[in-house]
């Protein structure tokens, strides 16, 4: 919702949420909502908007990390390293004790593999389906965050019940 | 060495009561001791327990979770009654090739803790599920307190609705944007529109009953000025005018400040319809009984005054009569019969005279000397009665006396005529006593006459009434006398023996102080 009122004003907002035939006006940020509402907004996005499904996503991943992760989790992320790469350690438990917290959400599963100092291999694991572009976005919010520059190359996508995509992250 | 053999197992325990070790074959080699208590004696790990987190990447693998040691994992406990979960990490150990889980139940109420047959003593001391048990346990008490207090609260507010909704007035408050907080039932009585302005101010409520805007915006006006300046306001709203159902309510709004210094508007509204017309009702029969009493007035001083004047034409012609010296006795006696009779009547006609003075001038004020007054109305009344009486006057005079000497007049001539009337007849005898301070001034005056008969002592103040075969006059006397004393805001009192006679006190206010006040003014 920020994201595309900030970007393409709030008319753009409501016309696509009473396209997508969401009846919240506004979201919460505790509150956990229908994956079907996020998907639909999406699309209806991509249609009013004129902006392909994944450049929308990874748009919206960059502007979650950089605008709402900062806002609302801000001292959460400082505390959890100094460096993109120590983010990337913790990144597996950030979404992990979000489900302490929140038992009824299934966030997504992470596992970092170390290739050198400079690159990695960051598996992603979903229940979702189609939200890898999303990922692609949030690693270069993050990436963004603390000035590093990287390269981010999408070396596997795996579908079966869930989604596994697998990115190699070098920095530069 | 491997931990599993040495002797720091054992501190590592007590930090970690559940811990398990596996081995390659992902076979339990050993279980902490709160985890035997409630998994006895399972040894294979995919018997005892399922993943929940991580879940969808991992594999019952040993090395699948080598992979994913650095996570934090949670386990769910398979073969038991109770849904209890471990959450923890796995480290490996690579001398001995083993996996150790370290954690403790994740626990996230206190339903989870029930029937697990798990106690405090089971957990590390440092352990967060005990903080987190107590701390659970405080803020059920705290939402069960609120819940209290929110049922509390709705209770009081259904209450006080109520109450107001069957107040038989409007109820109505407004918020500092003069926008309507409440309105009770008697002012709006259709619940859906009652509803519906809630939150709305006077204009909204205006266009949608199509009232007149400009005068509603004249009335959000003024009600602003009560909430910028505290100023009270009031107007009066006319339904169906013209009509048999034209009803008037009389609105009043005034500014109420909340402890927490919110500014409200606080409105009520009284159907004065009946009021209104009770009012109208008995301004118009004023109106009326006070034209009647104006010309009763101007008939009693017409009638007084026509009749007064032949009556003494007539005693002048006796007069004329009584000085013939050719008059025979007989003719004497009935001319003196007709000069008394002439003289009764004309005291009569003086007495009704009196009342309606009494009834119709105002109370005047001015100096009087009051022992002179007593005297000359006592000389009067006994050359008009012509009797002998012994006569004393005692004073205590410590200050001027002011009073209406019209009333005061009446009050004396009342007082000594029936004095010296009822007096003794052999030894007639009247005492009278003046007390004057700056407050009050008291007049006592006392016969030795015939007195008052009980039967006749509360009667004797009524209009026309006479108490006595000596009474003479037209029974008007007293009742005029207590009149002009209620007339001065006096007060009085009598005793009376029947055969050793009366005494009478009156107690008038003195109105010296106003006349203080005037000099002063000056």
């Amino acid at each position: 919702m920020g994201h595309v009122s900030d970007s393409f004003g709030n008319e753009a907002w409501e016309r696509l949420r009473i396209k997508a035939g969401v009846v919240d006006e506004f979201f919460l940020s505790n509150k956990i909502y229908e994956d079907q509402i996020t998907f639909d907004l999406v699309a209806a996005a991509s249609e009013i908007l004129s902006v392909d499904v994944d450049t929308l996503l990874r748009s919206f991943g960059k502007y979650w990390v950089l605008k709402i992760a900062k806002e609302k989790y801000g001292k959460l992320m400082e505390y959890a390293g100094n460096n993109f790469i120590e983010f990337m350690d913790q990144l597996p438990n950030f979404h992990s004790r979000v489900m302490l917290l929140y038992p009824e959400i299934i966030p997504p599963e992470f596992l970092k593999e170390r290739i050198d100092d400079k690159s990695f291999l960051l598996h992603y694991y979903s229940k979702r389906i189609g939200l890898g572009s999303f990922m692609t976005g949030l690693i270069e919010g993050l990436a963004q965050m603390y000035n590093a520059e990287c390269e981010i190359e999408q070396v596997a996508n795996e579908i079966t019940e869930i989604s596994h995509i697998v990115y190699k992250v070098t920095l530069k | 060495m491997s931990l599993l053999f040495s002797p720091e197992l054992e501190q590592l325990e007590k930090l970690f009561p559940f811990f398990f070790v596996l081995d390659r074959k992902l076979q339990i080699v050993k279980k902490g001791h709160s985890l035997k208590k409630i998994s006895g004696n399972e040894t294979y790990f995919k018997e005892q327990f399922s993943f929940v987190r991580p879940l969808l990447g991992i594999k019952y693998e040993f090395s699948s979770i080598q992979k994913f040691q650095e996570q934090v994992f949670v386990l769910k406990m398979l073969g038991i009654e109770n849904k209890i979960e471990l959450k923890g990490q796995f480290i490996y150990e690579e001398p001995s090739d083993l996996l150790y889980f370290w954690g403790s139940p994740y626990i996230r109420s206190e339903k989870d803790f029930e029937n697990t047959g798990l106690q405090i003593k089971d957990f590390a001391v440092f352990d967060w599920n005990l903080s987190f048990l107590q701390l659970n346990n405080f803020l059920r008490i705290e939402r069960e307190d609120k819940e209290k207090l929110k049922y509390q609260f709705e209770r009081q507010k259904n209450f006080y609705e109520l109450l107001f909704d069957h107040i038989p007035m409007d109820v109505a408050i407004l918020d500092s944007e003069l926008k309507y907080v409440f309105i009770n039932r008697s002012a709006i009585k259709n619940a859906e529109l009652r509803n519906w302005v809630r939150g709305k101010t006077y204009m909204d409520y205006a266009r949608y009953r199509n009232l007149d805007l400009e005068i509603a915006q004249q009335r959000e006006d003024n009600f602003r000025k009560i909430i910028e300046n505290g100023e009270e306001f009031f107007y009066e709203d006319t339904y169906f005018k013209g009509t048999a159902q034209e009803k008037t309510i009389y609105r009043n709004m005034m500014p109420y400040i909340s402890h927490n210094g919110e500014k409200y508007i606080l409105a009520y509204g009284i159907d004065i319809t009946m009021v209104r017309k009770a009012s109208e009702e008995i301004f118009n029969k004023n109106r009326e009984l006070n034209k009647l009493n104006l010309e009763l007035d101007g008939l009693v001083y017409s009638v007084t005054h026509d009749i007064r004047s032949p009556l003494h034409a007539v005693l002048g012609l006796i007069g004329v009569i009584e000085k013939e010296e050719q008059l025979n006795p007989q003719t004497e006696e009935y001319v003196s019969l007709i000069r008394s009779s002439i003289s009764r009547l004309d005291q009569t006609i003086n007495m009704i005279f009196d009342y309606s003075k009494n009834a119709r001038t105002k109370v005047q004020s001015l100096e009087i000397e009051l022992e002179e007054l007593v005297r000359t109305v006592f000389a009067h009344n006994l050359k008009e009665l012509k009797r002998k009486i012994n006569f004393n006057i005692t004073k205590k005079i410590n200050s001027k006396f002011y009073s209406d000497p019209q009333r005061i007049r009446i009050i004396l001539n009342s007082l000594l005529s029936n004095a010296i009337i009822f007096s003794n007849e052999k030894e007639a005898l009247v005492e009278v006593s003046i007390d004057i301070d700056n407050e009050h001034c008291e007049i006592e005056v006392a016969d030795n006459g015939e007195g008052i008969q009980p039967k006749h002592q509360d009667l004797i103040f009524e209009m026309f009434y006479r108490g006595s075969k000596k009474s003479i006059g037209s029974g008007l006397g007293l009742f005029i006398f207590k009149e002009a004393v209620e007339k001065l805001k006096g007060s009085l009192t009598f005793t009376s023996n029947p055969n050793q006679g009366s005494n009478f006190i009156v107690k008038l206010p003195n109105d010296l102080c106003s006349h203080e006040k005037e000099i002063h003014s000056n």
